[in-house]
Order: C-alpha cells, then structure tokens, then sequence
C-alpha cells in the first residue's frame, strides 16, 4: 500500500483521527550532519488528543520517521515545538 | 448504488449489506470523488463522518469495515489523479528487499558494486536503471528480473 495512504489509515487507527491542512508547505533547512541546504515538501495534519497520549504519538512518529526516511519530524504541542528523531 | 466495489489494488468488496445510513453515506463519498475534491478534502470528510456511522466500535475494526476500505481506496486515487502521491513500483519493492538484507544502504552499494549515488537517483525516481544494472542490483540480493502477468487496476 502507498506509504502516505497508509499513514493515514494508521493515525486513524491508533488516535482516532486527523485534519489535514489545505495544501504542502515548501521550505528548505540545514541538514545537521551533511551541512547542506535541503528543500522539502510537508504536510501538516492536525490532532487533537489528550496530554496523555502525547507521548504515544512522540512513539509513533519516531517509527513514521524511519518509514519516511525522515531524519527528524517536526511536532508542535501547544505551541511547543519539538524535533522528533528516530535516533533518540 | 452498485454492489461491489474493486480498489486500486484488485480488491473486491461487496457492498450489498450496507445499512440506509451506510449506503447515504457512500453515496456521499462517490459523489465528492465525481466532482474530484482535493484528496485532503475529501480525506478530511470520510475520516470525520466515518466515526459518526460507527460510534462506539474499536477503531481496529472500523479501518477493516467496507466503507473505510472504500473511502481509503477513492482517497488514494484522489492523489495519484492529483499528483500528490503515486502507486507502489517496483522501487518500492526493491527498497524494501535492500532495507531488509542490508544494515545500510553503503553496505549493499559496496557489495553491488554500484556508486551509492546511483542507488539513490533510482529509488528517488530520478533515473530509470538499464535491465542489465537492475539485473546486477537483484543478482546481488539474491533476486532475478521474471515476467509476470499485468493486473488492471479496478476501474469505477
């Protein structure tokens, strides 16, 4: 199955539920180990949970990252920002 | 409203023992896919309107349940007609054998003897590899190229 399909069907599964917000956002960082300038596309989905299982989605993104090939996932949590890495 | 329904992947699924409230709310979904609403959008809907149909039942069984599998299926077409995501290929399949054998990716390149940027320009999708250079990647996985008959993707 489609990676981004299955993502889906999984943020369901474990929390219920998702808002995804209109469009991708394209932006660009520093990638910390290599120093190089990577640009990237993102899309922004939206959960409402309760503060106890924050730390169950923190798990969840950490696998979603290594899926993804992702090195790091950005999380914010009311208003808090937060770097997700699969290597912690 | 038809009575089976066949996904992307070949999937028949039997629509007939859909309640009223079930068959409106496919009938719904069809009809946001007909006017080919942005695959968030419509992704949006079905996830938000699907809890209501089954209250209380454990989410483990709603994503098996026709209507999620249906949902999930025009979802999935919605993006790929959209260009927002695309159908698994044989990259995908040949990432997974690597990913699988291989503790890194360097470590299969070294074996293959192919220049690890390659790997990458191939899987990213930016490079279409020669048979022979696929034939060198699956001979060392272990792997041959074979032939196999083509499936048609369910059609609506």
């Amino acid at each position: 199955m489609e990676r981004w399909h299955y993502f889906r069907e999984k943020l369901f599964e474990e929390f219920g539920g998702y808002t995804i917000a209109p469009g991708e956002y394209l932006g660009c960082y520093t990638d910390p180990d290599t120093h190089n300038i990577v640009s990237d596309q993102s899309r922004k989905y939206i959960l409402a949970l309760p503060a106890n299982e924050v730390q169950k989605l923190r798990r969840f993104l950490r696998k979603e990252a290594i899926i993804f090939k992702q090195k790091t996932i950005y999380l914010q949590v009311g208003g808090k920002v937060e770097f997700i890495s699969f290597r912690k | 409203m038809r009575r089976r329904y066949t996904t992307l992947e070949n999937q028949t699924i039997g629509l007939e023992k859909l309640s009223d409230r079930e068959r409106a709310f496919l009938n719904k979904a069809f009809m946001l896919y007909a006017r080919k609403v942005d695959w968030n959008e419509f992704s949006n809907f079905y996830i938000s309107e699907i809890q209501k149909i089954f209250g209380p039942v454990p989410r483990k069984e709603i994503v098996k349940s026709p209507l999620f599998k249906v949902c999930g299926d025009l979802e999935l077409r919605l993006g790929i007609e959209q260009g927002q995501t695309r159908r698994s290929d044989y990259r995908d399949a040949l990432e997974k054998l690597i990913d699988s054998e291989f503790d890194s990716r360097y470590q299969f390149c070294r074996k293959a003897n192919i220049p690890q940027d390659t790997l990458s320009r191939i899987l990213n999708k930016k490079r279409e590899p020669s048979i022979r250079l696929l034939n060198t990647i699956l001979g060392s996985l272990g792997f041959e190229l074979t032939f196999q008959r083509k499936q048609i993707p369910g059609r609506l």
